[in-house]
């Protein structure tokens, strides 16, 4: 249970795929115009990162180590492609606010990183839930970035209109250098707390010691604070 | 307007105000990971442009002459990310074998390329815009050459920035993103250029 | 050798594998995907011709427009034309749906609706909004191209003044969406298209329109 749980949360808050790692930042950058594409996308995504991961790990034994990439490429695209079919039939509006962004998730690094590092490598279970970690630490990333952009850019979240209408929207948050800028102060505000946070957790150890455990739990929660700081 | 004037266009457009990475997103992973250095940075420019013109171009014929005709338009991102991948394969064969200097330039970069979403992107705008093969085949070459453009620009701005007193927080991805913000900024002066 | 072929089938397998799963999801969403587009034709169809009860095709596509319908009444009587036009915006391309009595007069423009809309949110997406729409009804069209208000390409109003938009149609001029150039200057390139060619469509009383 404990081993779940660890690789549930390494996904969301210790190797967040956008904050830490950095990885797919294109669609990061991209979608991210509004709150709801950011979900549409970190969505879909996830839905991929599962699959791939589960079907992935089933067929470790059987993928031979020399043609593993192309065999990886080809699974998860399988799994784009039928995403986007299905939310070209269901959630047309969706479909086209991400565009060519939902068959570009095959190139995502996210996916092929964590089919090589994780599921080609641990058992279903396990490759499972750490796709459905990855993939919400992924969707709640660009979703985060998604409101911030929305809220500055147009005054509003999810569309709901926050801000009065006596708000002059910063339209250049929304259009493309608004994505690079936000993103960027973003991940300095996490780097800043998760350093401050080492400092304090090393300065903390020199008296109590706390276990492994301990430490990575207190990451994720500063994890957590930033994006409430973030939003604020 | 004649074809040539639209390929002028698209040329102006897709380096200066449609630029791959500053107005499209498309290849910010290479663009934020491989900009260290001038140098690295125009060869990976160099490598995706000879890709991305070989890809557009496959993956025209692919779509015209298989795809369509089959009615699996269904099929076209795994038939493209695999034409890209074995065209990658097959250019890194290539060099080895007939230029050993070319290869000793690319060929680090070009297992990069498989996963750099410019090369897929290209290739489904291609499609999207229904372009013929003579645009598709351009449009991959100046949309590469924007890429180029863009991350060779990145890397002379960090080179510097080596040098200078950067909060420590900010150090690395952070800092880049936010030049790579100004520098859209600049690039957004651009719109308008070539309709 | 023997190892090479190993590992081309078990690839071959993978591939088949999967085009075997995609191909059984088209199936399954081909039809969802067909309605939907036929759907949201339809829909736009109506909202650009309110009067209308029934649509008849045309079959007369011509360069810049297509989608030609015949608007009938309840009685089956002809009332106007429906047409579509699509222009370039500065992310996708833009469908602009225009209605026109028999007179000229535009009775409902449909912005934005095609599936493939993706114009920047807040910004060009705003030219979907029902009051940016509004102004171009009531136009009473007369072979000439419809402009912004200060037209000659200067149609970038004070940001913020898309609540301004609201004015009565007089029809005069339309305002373009502020900071949005690119997808307002589509609009109203695809909107004077599709015009342009419904005007030819309908009877004049032996005046000749100017040809746009």
């Amino acid at each position: 249970m404990g081993r779940i749980k660890k690789t549930f949360l390494n996904g969301l808050f210790n190797e967040n795929p956008t904050f830490r790692l950095v990885l797919g930042t294109c669609p990061t950058l991209a979608v991210t115009t509004q709150a709801m594409n950011g979900i549409g996308m970190g969505l879909a995504a996830t839905f991929v990162l599962i699959g791939s991961n589960v079907v992935i790990s089933l067929l470790r034994k059987f993928i031979p180590d020399k043609v593993r990439i192309p065999a990886f490429i080809v699974i998860i695209c399988m799994f784009v492609t039928v995403i986007q079919m299905f939310m070209q039939a269901f959630v047309p509006s969706l479909y086209s606010a991400l565009g060519i962004f939902i068959p570009l998730i095959v190139v995502n690094c996210i996916i092929l990183a964590r089919a090589e590092a994780f599921a080609s490598k641990n058992g279903v279970l396990y490759s499972a839930i750490d796709g459905l970690g990855m993939g919400l630490g992924f969707t709640c990333a660009i979703t985060l970035i998604g409101a911030i952009r929305e809220l500055i850019g147009n005054g509003t979240i999810f569309g709901v209109r926050l801000l009065g209408t006596g708000y002059e929207p910063m339209l250049i948050i929304s259009l493309a250098p608004g994505g690079f800028i936000v993103f960027g102060l973003i991940l300095g505000l996490v780097n800043y707390i998760s350093t401050r946070d080492e400092r304090e957790s090393r300065r903390e150890a020199d008296t109590s010691k706390p276990t492994q455990d301990g430490v990575s739990v207190q990451r994720a929660e500063s994890a957590e604070d930033t994006k409430e700081e973030a939003a604020a | 307007m004649n074809d040539f004037t639209k390929l002028l266009i698209l040329l102006v457009t897709s380096i200066l105000s449609n630029n791959f990475i500053f107005s499209r997103f498309l290849g910010c992973c290479p663009f934020l990971g491989v900009s260290n250095r001038v140098e690295t940075a125009a060869g990976m420019g160099m490598a995706v442009t000879f890709v991305m013109g070989l890809a557009s171009l496959f993956t025209y014929l692919v779509n015209t002459f298989i795809l369509v005709p089959l009615k699996l338009e269904y099929l076209q991102t795994i038939a493209f990310i695999l034409v890209i991948a074995s065209l990658v394969q097959f250019v890194e064969m290539f060099l080895k074998k007939s230029s050993p200097t070319l290869y000793k330039s690319l060929g680090i970069y070009l297992p990069l390329i498989t996963t750099n979403c410019a090369v897929l992107g290209v290739t489904l705008l291609n499609i999207e815009e229904s372009y013929n093969l003579l645009f598709s085949v351009f449009n991959g070459v100046f949309g590469a050459l924007g890429f180029t453009l863009a991350i060779v620009l990145m890397a002379g701005v960090r080179e510097r920035l080596e040098f200078s007193n950067v909060p420590k927080a900010m150090k690395g991805f952070s800092s880049s993103l936010v030049i790579a913000g100004l520098m859209s900024i600049a690039f957004l002066g651009f719109s308008g250029l070539g309709g | 050798m023997r190892n090479a072929m190993n590992l081309a089938w078990r690839l071959l397998i993978i591939a088949l594998a999967a085009g075997l799963v995609l191909g059984l999801v088209n199936e399954i969403t081909k039809g969802p995907i067909t309605e939907q587009n036929q759907k949201s034709a339809n829909e736009s169809r109506f909202a650009a011709f309110p009067g209308a009860k029934a649509f008849e095709a045309l079959r007369k596509d011509t360069e810049n427009a297509h989608d030609f319908y015949l608007a009938l009444n309840e009685k089956g009587e002809q009332i106007g034309y429906v047409a579509s036009s699509r222009e370039y915006g500065y992310r996708s391309e833009i469908e602009v749906v225009v209605g026109m009595d028999l007179k000229g007069n535009i009775v409902g423009v449909v912005i934005g609706e095609n599936g493939d809309f993706s114009e920047t949110a807040g910004l060009g997406a705003k030219v979907k909004e029902a009051r940016f729409a509004k102004q171009f009804i009531g136009i009473k069209y007369d072979g000439t191209a419809v402009d912004y208000n200060a037209g000659g390409g200067g149609y970038i109003i004070p940001a913020g003044s898309i609540t301004a938009l609201e004015i009565e149609s007089d029809g005069s001029n339309p305002d373009a969406v502020s900071g949005a150039t690119y997808s307002s200057g589509a609009v109203l390139t695809a909107f004077n298209n599709a015009a342009s060619a419904l005007y030819e469509l309908i009877p004049k009383g032996g005046e000749t329109g100017g040809q746009n």
